[in-house]
């Protein structure tokens, strides 16, 4: 008997099978009466001998090391390259830091913050394994997820309507917008070295997050069209998170840029951070209610007064962040003991507002004239400017750029910072496109 | 258990990098990978199994195709990385490592079953040990990776009418094998 070639009499006991009976023998499914070979408790006693998970320690280091890997290669892919406008800023900007903000948000949170708690976060994720929520609901928990460090599927792969999943996923944002803070804390409290222009910079991004968020709160107004109304929610949602982010400080590895001779601004001990540190979780606990309300909103159906109200909702969100990155900059100010700019360094040109019939404004105006690097495209008149604070700080000579009062088109996709409007008010993303 | 029609969405999220996506596909997955590469004898399938993965990760973006592909082609990778392995090890040889008991994961507590299981699985292990490496290859893949002839005959890269024809000699020598300890069903 040739173990190669078998017994032939046991041959044709195999021969006599159809396919289908041994896919059946095989897979352990075979009624007693077809398993005259004993074949079918075999295919079993092998599963039961050889299947098994692996072991809690090693699946722990192996889903960390795949999470690790699967968010580097996606921030990687969609980095996109800045464009020539950005060019002055992104030079002022750590290597992650430029990446949280010329690259399309949800892949470099994720990158950001998966080390720290996307791992704990993903083990939770169940509802969204299955893709199990509404297609408008996928959409805004996504990016609420998003916000805070976890990935959903986008809303056209949602098959499965489960409601019930709304506050326990805004609960896992609430917990993990803390965690956020955490990590924004412990990060701001490593030993740094800021130079003026890494200082500037962040207030740059601050500028920009509180004018986009500005003009997406505008947008929000009498917004009744669900599709555009999930749009703005989306946007909302990602500019509240790049809020936070721009607080986030340089690490201490890397090569700090030297402040110019005569100028103010060299921090080296962590003490210069902890306005910002406070400037964060004030500006979180001010984000999470919105973001909440936001979530669950989004998971009513959508008819024009729902979509009215999650507009509202969006706008309010727009409006936090708006704020918040102010305030980000603001702190940033103070711990670094920066000059009231004159005009902010390196802004890079921002989207141009679209003709649309909605004007309306939320954002404070500057109380001196700043130069706009972007050239006016609208031909809305600029509204005019209220009266300064009190007590001014840089932020309000932060101009309300692209116009100030006119919004953007709430259906356009977002790219971030990468892109601008085009002349017949089309976003035009400047590197390649890739849905958040 | 199969993602079924969630699979897509789980695919497109995967692709973006969404860490709960591939938390579910390792989930999924793992068990039936890291079975295959025990059973074919390898000689760490835990880290090898980790390398599987991260190979997914890395060729996921020129995968295309349903839940059954994935699952066939996740194995094809397993599969070649079984073969690097092997072609490791014969190029340094190293002494086999006795299994360490305390990443024996399986549910324990009850002495006598537990000898019992042990025996039955000793028993199966010599009785898949008799087929030739081919043989044993497909009926790995066709048992533990649940995987049709086809996709077998992918992973293998081999015809479909071969893999058929040595998963037949595989049954005959598992029944041969069988017959001769006496095992009777």
């Amino acid at each position: 008997v040739s173990l190669s070639g078998g017994n032939q009499g046991e041959m044709d006991d195999v021969v006599g099978v159809s396919d289908s009976a041994l896919d059946r023998l095989l897979a352990g499914r075979a009624p007693a009466d077809e398993d005259r070979l004993g074949l079918s408790r075999f295919s079993q006693d092998l599963r039961a001998a050889y299947i098994a998970a692996p072991a809690t320690a090693t699946a722990e280091r192996h889903i960390a090391a795949i999470v690790a890997d699967a968010a580097r290669l996606h921030t990687d892919k969609t980095q996109p390259s800045a464009p020539p406008a950005l060019a002055g800023l992104a030079a002022l900007l750590p290597t992650w830091r430029r990446k949280v903000v010329f690259s399309g948000f949800f892949g470099s949170i994720t990158a950001k913050i998966i080390a720290g708690t996307v791992v704990a976060a993903a083990a939770t994720g169940g509802l969204a394994a299955g893709n199990h929520l509404p297609a408008p609901a996928q959409e805004v928990v996504a990016d609420v997820a998003g916000l805070v460090g976890i990935d959903f599927p986008m809303p056209d792969i949602a098959e499965v309507i489960q409601t019930a999943m709304a506050p326990a996923q805004a609960a896992k944002a609430n917990e993990l917008l803390d965690a956020l803070v955490q990590q924004v804390t412990v990060a701001a409290s490593q030993p740094h070295e800021v130079g003026l222009p890494i200082a500037e910079a962040a207030q740059a991004c601050a500028a920009q997050v509180s004018s986009i968020a500005g003009e997406l709160a505008a947008s929000a107004m009498k917004l009744t069209d669900p599709t555009q109304a999930l749009s703005l929610a989306h946007r909302a949602t990602a500019i509240a998170q790049e809020a936070v982010g721009c607080a986030l400080p340089k690490p201490a590895a890397a090569t700090a840029i030297p402040a110019p001779a005569g100028t103010a601004g060299v921090v080296t001990s962590a003490g210069g951070a902890a306005p910002i540190i406070d400037a964060v979780t004030e500006c979180v606990a001010g984000l999470k209610p919105s973001i909440m309300q936001l979530a669950e909103g989004a998971m009513r159906s959508m008819d024009p007064s729902a979509a009215l109200a999650l507009a509202s909702k969006a706008g309010n969100l727009a409006g936090t962040a708006s704020k918040c990155a102010g305030d980000v900059g603001t702190a940033a100010q103070t711990a670094f003991a920066l000059p009231m700019p004159a005009t902010l360094p390196g802004l890079p040109k921002l989207p141009k507002a679209p003709k649309l019939p909605i004007p309306m404004h939320v954002a404070p105006l500057p109380a001196a004239p700043v130069t706009d690097p972007a050239p006016q495209q609208s031909a809305q008149p600029a509204t005019p400017a209220p009266a300064a604070p009190a007590t001014p700080s840089w932020w309000d000579a932060v101009p309300f750029m692209g116009g100030g009062s006119t919004p953007t088109n709430p259906a356009a996709p977002w790219t971030g910072m990468t892109g601008q409007w085009g002349n017949v008010g089309q976003w035009m993303p400047s590197g390649p496109w890739m849905p958040f | 258990v199969p993602f079924g029609t969630s699979f897509p969405g789980v695919l497109a999220a995967a692709r973006q990098g969404a860490a709960w996506a591939w938390t579910s596909i390792y989930k999924d997955l793992s068990p039936q990978v890291l079975g295959y590469l025990r059973a074919a004898g390898s000689t760490d399938p835990d880290d090898l199994a980790g390398e599987v993965f991260l190979g997914v990760v890395r060729d996921i973006g020129r995968f295309e195709g349903d839940e059954a592909k994935f699952r066939s082609w996740v194995f094809v990778i397993a599969h070649h990385r079984l073969l690097d392995e092997r072609r490791r090890r014969m190029r340094r040889p190293e002494m086999p490592v006795a299994v360490d008991s305390s990443t024996d994961h399986r549910p324990g507590g009850n002495v006598e079953h537990e000898a019992l299981e042990n025996l039955g699985t000793e028993a199966v292990h010599q009785i898949i040990d008799r087929c030739v490496p081919d043989q044993r290859e497909v009926l790995l893949l066709r048992i533990i990776a649940e995987l049709s002839l086809a996709e077998v005959a992918r992973v293998l890269g081999k015809t479909i009418g071969a893999v058929k024809a040595l998963q037949h000699r595989g049954i005959a020598a598992v029944a041969r094998e069988m017959s001769r300890q006496g095992v009777t069903r």
